[in-house]
């Protein structure tokens, strides 16, 4: 009951974020200089055909009716039409979401299978020449930008061994015959068809992998450092001293308690992913939302820059609603109580 | 093998370093304590005084890495820093276990105390052949037994309590779970670190004096580490004194009280605070020094109101003034 309460509590908060959002949105997107309408129409459109666009768009209207306008759309669901594309701002967006889409899942899963182990077994392991390794490793992939590394294995990886492709995501002569989620692997998964499979992977493997670098590395240092900390506590001693199995004390006792800060990393990871992912995306010719996103803003296509702001927003909530729901199910003195230590 | 033995535990020559930023520090300085079968014995002295790290080195938990430890800590005749660590875990844990200080961060805040129960009285009656999952009958009747126990101690409804996480429990109830798991593996030795000094006087009263009983019950040796000076006259049979690392003073407890004669054992006694007489007197100058810069002789010199110039360089050797009453003092003897 306090679980679901609290669920609900941060819900709610999520909505108001999303609303301050879109309020900051709306100013940001109006004060910018340069005229949207010109910016679309470009240099050879006249003054009358500006005007008219204008017109069109509520520009010419006082702020305050622009904001009630744009906040009636939103609130049923509309972006209104892209400047660019000239098509409704949400049938781009579901064309560009699931590339996005499955390049931060993927991520997501790297930084968790590699993160997570290294640096419990880091923390194992503590003071070894693994462990020193792994640190450095962290170390270095905190530091280093996604972006470059996503260069350097394109060179190492696509352009010297040539064992992966660099560009897009599938090859030329592949075909999706039927889309579901949009998310090929996952498609593909679905449909049982392994060329399409292996071929979503290859292409998917370099760009993941560089924008999961940062990712793993602090996750490493997170889990490990909890771990450490939460080895030297009383209640492990406790277990210790009555002669549990090691193994036992560590992946149950120390494990699931020290898994609570590496929650609160992986959610906020997903906001930084996102930024990162833009410049992964253009690096890999990665036809995602993050790279719609910048042409929107240098463009001054408003409709389309809020429709990405707002959907960044949303993935970036509802990730840490997933967090803190799994911290809950984790820890009884959120579920229970509502609150932590 | 049966071995013949006089003590239940008997520590000889322990000592301890710690490798430390900066050099060793020798943390235990040839530590020697017994105690017998069914005999309560109490360990006091100052805080930072290496009693902790005493008991540690008995249950293996101390750090493995920066540490060496040295003498000998036998238990029933055996010397448990000779054996390995499979044969260690059939006797620290099972016949001999600990009780830590602090029952708030004793237990683990995210598994329920039935969880925690289980696993710790499970393993032990898996007693060799254990693997990493315990067999369900076996979970049954750790159960099981952990109910008896915590009906033992006097907790009421042990079904709830067994559901419980340990924040939906107050601390005496924790400390309680805490004493019910010693009890639970029918040990011949519980050490206590400080039991209850975290809770309030009344509380705590109500522990020591549950604990004195359930031990008194069960013919269970008690080795208690304790402040608390009334505790340890209230409860136990002998008493060590202890100071920077060295053991200054033992002997029986009402001859310890009757007649303390290392300056050190004085100054501990006079400084509780006392109900007649001129008040509140001084107690000790100064805390226990750091261990990277112990003085060379005796440990006690830089605070001892009575130091002989020989203090300052020779260590003063254990001397028995009678047949259960030694001390370490170059005053004595
Ligand atoms: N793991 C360790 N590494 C280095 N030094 C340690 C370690 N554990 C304890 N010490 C040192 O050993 C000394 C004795 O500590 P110990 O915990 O035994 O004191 P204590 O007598 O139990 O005190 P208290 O009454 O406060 O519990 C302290 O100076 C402490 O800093
Ligand atoms: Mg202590």
């Amino acid at each position: 009951m306090q679980y679901i309460l609290f669920l609900l509590r941060r819900a709610a908060h999520s909505i108001l974020v999303l609303l301050g959002l879109s309020i900051i949105i709306f100013i940001i997107s109006r004060v910018m200089p340069g005229d949207p309408a010109r910016m679309a129409l470009g240099p050879y459109a006249t003054q009358e055909q500006v005007a008219a666009l204008r017109q069109e768009m509520g520009l010419d209207l006082p702020l305050w009716t622009q904001y009630v306008r744009y906040m009636s759309n939103l609130v049923q669901g509309q972006f209104g039409k892209s400047l660019i594309s000239e098509r409704d701002v949400r049938l781009d967006l579901a064309h560009h979401l699931p590339a996005t889409l499955e390049l931060i899942m993927m991520t997501m899963f790297w930084v968790v299978v590699i993160g997570i182990p290294l640096g419990a077994l880091s923390a194992v392991k503590k003071d070894t020449a693994f462990d020193n390794l792994t640190r450095g490793f962290s170390f270095t992939a905190v530091v280093i930008p996604g972006f470059l590394v996503g260069i350097g294995f394109q060179l190492l990886f696509g352009y010297w061994l040539d064992w992966f492709p660099i560009t897009g995501r599938l090859s030329p002569g592949t075909v999706v015959t039927q889309k579901i989620t949009g998310l090929y692997l996952i498609d593909a998964l679905i449909l049982r068809d392994w060329h399409l499979f292996f071929d979503a992977l290859k292409h998917i493997l370099l760009p993941s992998l560089a924008l999961s670098m940062a990712g793993i590395g602090q996750v490493i240092r997170i889990t490990r450092s909890s771990m450490l900390e939460i080895e030297t506590q009383d209640h492990v001693q406790v277990v210790r001293s009555y002669g549990v199995p090691n193994l036992l004390v560590t992946f149950k006792y120390i494990l699931k308690p020290a898994f609570i800060p590496t929650l609160n990393i992986l959610g906020l990871l997903s906001a930084s992913l996102l930024g990162n992912a833009f410049l992964v995306e253009s690096v890999f010719s990665w036809p995602g939302v993050a790279k719609y996103g910048v042409n929107a803003m240098l463009q001054k296509d408003i409709n389309g820059l809020v429709g990405v702001v707002l959907l960044i927003g949303l993935g970036f909530l509802l990730a840490n609603l997933i967090v803190d729901m799994i911290i809950g199910l984790l820890d009884p003195r959120i579920r229970l109580k509502g609150e932590a230590e | 093998m049966t071995l013949t033995y006089k003590q239940l535990l008997e520590i000889k020559d322990l000592t301890v370093d710690f490798d430390r930023f900066g050099g060793k520090a020798r943390v235990l300085n040839r530590v020697n304590l017994a105690v017998a079968k069914g005999e309560k014995v109490g360990v006091v002295g100052e805080t930072g005084c290496g009693k902790s790290v005493t008991m540690k080195a008995v249950m293996n938990l101390l750090p493995t890495r920066r540490v060496t430890v040295g003498g000998s800590i036998f238990y029933k005749g055996r010397d448990l820093l000779t054996l390995d660590r499979f044969a260690r875990r059939q006797i620290t844990g099972k016949e001999v276990v600990m009780i830590f200080q602090d029952p708030m961060t004793s237990l683990n805040p995210v598994f329920t105390i039935g969880q925690q129960m289980e696993d710790i009285i499970g393993y032990n009656l898996a007693g060799a052949k254990r693997g990493l999952r315990l067999p369900k009958r076996l979970r049954q009747e750790a159960r099981e037994q952990a109910a008896r126990f915590l009906a033992a101690v006097k907790l009421a409804d042990p079904e709830r309590i067994l559901n419980s996480y340990p924040f939906q429990l107050s601390g005496g109830m924790r400390q309680r779970v805490l004493i019910a798991l010693a009890l639970a593996n029918q040990p011949d030795l519980i050490i206590a670190d400080e039991p209850g000094t975290a809770l309030d006087v009344t509380t705590q009263a109500q522990i020591l004096e549950l604990m004195d009983q359930l031990v008194q019950e069960r013919g269970i040796a008690l080795l208690m580490i304790t402040h608390n000076l009334g505790v340890v006259r209230e409860t136990t049979d002998r008493v060590y004194v202890m100071y920077a690392g060295t053991v200054v003073e033992t002997a029986a407890t009402d001859a310890l009280f009757a007649e303390p004669l290392h300056p050190y054992t004085k100054g501990l006694l006079d400084s509780v605070p006392k109900l007649h007489g001129q008040g509140l007197s001084a107690g000790i100058e100064g805390s226990v020094p750091d261990y990277l810069q112990m003085n060379p002789g005796c440990r006690f010199y830089p605070r001892c109101p009575q130091a002989l110039p020989k203090c300052e360089f020779e260590p003063p050797e254990p001397r028995s003034i009678s047949e259960n009453h030694m001390v370490s003092c170059h005053l004595i003897g």
